[in-house]
This record gives structure tokens, sequence and C-alpha cells, in this order.
């Protein structure tokens, strides 16, 4: 039973690292700078997942309709990349400094390595409720990424980006 | 002069240059939309530069490029979340006030995205143009 355990919680790290490994390339080889990490506003991204256009968009003819769901399903996407991308590039920065550090505390890096990891895995799962169920209807997801995110920075102390979230 | 009283003048003037677009030009402009047309129109696609004849008269070439650098971040970012429905509204009054086949040319050419101030985050401009884009299409089937 132990040994199940070790091998299953071996193979989730090794799926995570491929995964972040391909999302890094994908991102580098995307064209988005560091200067992208500015998050937009909190108000444009409620915009984006806005149940109020949706409805709206719901009583438009079909096509335009179909045009609305599959731009707001993009820019979902887009926004998960970003926010993914924030806590990639953070992690990096982090792993970057502490390696010079002569003082490592053991639990604080395996508490921020864990709030790495579940930003990483929530950004998967929310990708896929995306596809699956639309952005309307994730509302209370946004709020939970965006303070799971902030609490990394604040953790680790990048008063640059925790700055970049007031952009448009 | 100490570092505050030239931040303060600075400040001051700031908002002179800003009191003196809104009420000798933009108040004349109908809409949001309208006013970020014309906010743009004022810049230099090569430069980014925002120039107003104007205001040069009275205020420096820098503070009013900054200004008008403001106020356009400032309506991009008040339209930017407007419902859908009002977006629509805003182009259908803003539609109304122009020439008949703008609405044509504009479905085209696609001159909104030069619409988008310098600086905007790849969602907001994502938004921006979405948001043109669906409300054309409402517009086009009226």
């Amino acid at each position: 039973m132990n040994e199940i355990l070790l091998y299953g919680s071996l193979s989730l790290v090794a799926l995570l690292l491929l995964v972040l490994f391909w999302r890094r390339g994908e991102l580098e080889g995307s064209g988005i700078e560091p200067m992208a990490t500015a998050l937009p506003a909190p108000a444009v991204v409620n915009r984006v997942f806005s149940q109020e256009d949706f409805r709206y968009a719901q009583s438009l003819p079909k096509p335009v309709y179909r045009l609305f769901a599959r731009d707001r399903q993009a820019m979902a996407m887009t926004w998960i990349r970003q926010i993914r991308y924030t806590g990639v590039l953070l992690m990096r920065r982090h792993v970057e400094a502490v390696r010079r550090s002569p003082a490592l505390h053991f639990w604080k890096e395996a508490r921020i390595a864990a709030s790495f990891v579940a930003i990483l895995l929530t950004c998967e799962l929310f990708a896929l409720a995306v596809v699956t169920l639309g952005p309307a209807r994730l509302k209370l997801l946004i709020s939970f990424l965006t303070v799971r995110v902030q609490a990394l920075q604040l953790e680790l102390e990048h008063p640059s980006l925790a700055a970049a979230h007031e952009t448009v | 002069m100490s570092r505050f009283h030239s931040t303060h003048g600075e400040a001051v003037q700031a908002r002179e240059i800003t009191e003196e677009l809104q009420e000798g030009t933009l108040r004349h402009v109908d809409g949001s939309l309208a006013k970020l047309v014309y906010l743009s129109s004022c810049r230099d696609c090569n430069s980014g530069r925002y120039r107003h004849d104007g205001l040069t008269i009275r205020f420096s070439e820098p503070d009013v490029h900054e200004a008008l650098a403001r106020c356009h971040r400032e309506l991009f970012a008040e339209m930017i979340v407007t419902p859908l429905a009002a977006w629509v509204g805003e182009l259908r009054s803003y539609f109304t006030r122009t020439d008949a086949e703008s609405l044509t040319v504009w479905k085209e050419l696609r001159p909104y995205q030069i619409v988008v101030p310098l600086g905007t985050t790849t969602l907001a401009a994502a938004l921006f143009e979405s948001n043109m884009k669906i409300a054309l299409k409402v517009l086009g089937l009226e």
C-alpha cells in the first residue's frame, strides 16, 4: 500500500514537472514577454466571465452567440495562461534567489512549493471547466485563483508583480 | 524649489490640462466611443505621442501628451467594463451621428483596433475587439 502511494506521488510530481516544462516552452515560444505578467484589472476579468453579458448574448441570433461564446472562451484561456505564467515566473525568481541563500527554511519552502503546485493544478482544472462548462459559470474560481496568486506574490515579496494587478 | 512643490505644481498643471480638455473639447463629443475615437486620432501612430494644437499654445508638449494619454486610458478603462448590451447601444448612437456607410467601413477596415491605448493588457485589448465585433454584427442585423 505504501509503495503504491509512493509511486503514485512520484508519478504525480513527474507529471506536474512535465506539464510545467511543456507550458514553459509554450509560453516562451508564444512571444509573451515578462511585461505580459501585468495581470489585467479584476473588473476586466469579471467582465470576461460576466453572466450578464452571457445572458444578453443568449438573446442574440445563433451565429452572433457562437462568436461571443468562442471569444469569451479564448479570453478565459488567455487569463488562465497569464495566471499560470505569473506563478511560474514568481517561482523561477524565487528559486534563483534562494539558491544563493545560506539559510533555507524547509517548511517555508515546502509551503511555497505547495502553493505553487495548487495554483498549477487549479489552472488545469479551471481550463478544463472553461471548455466544458463555459466561462460564465466559473465566477467563484476567478477570485480563488486570483487570491492564490496574490498570496504567493505576498509570500515571495515581489512588489513589482503585486502592483501589476492594477493594470487595465 | 523643493521636490514637494515641483510635484505639486505638476499635479496642478495636469489637472488644468485635463479640465481644459474636458471642457474645451470632450464636452462637445457625444458618447464614450466617439471620445475614444477622438483621443486616439490625437495620437501619432508611429511615435505614439499625443498632439493637441489648442492645448500646446498654453502648455508644454510633454505635459499635453501625458494628460491626453491618461485621459485616453481612463476612458478606455471605463468603456471596457461596460456590459455588452450597453456597448451595442453606444455603437448604435455613434453610427446614427456618422455617415450612412460608416458601419460597413468599420466592419471591413476595423479602425477600432487603433482606439486601444498603449500599454493595454492582452485581455483588455481582446475584450475590446471582441465586443466591437459582436456589437457591429448585431447592428448589421438590425
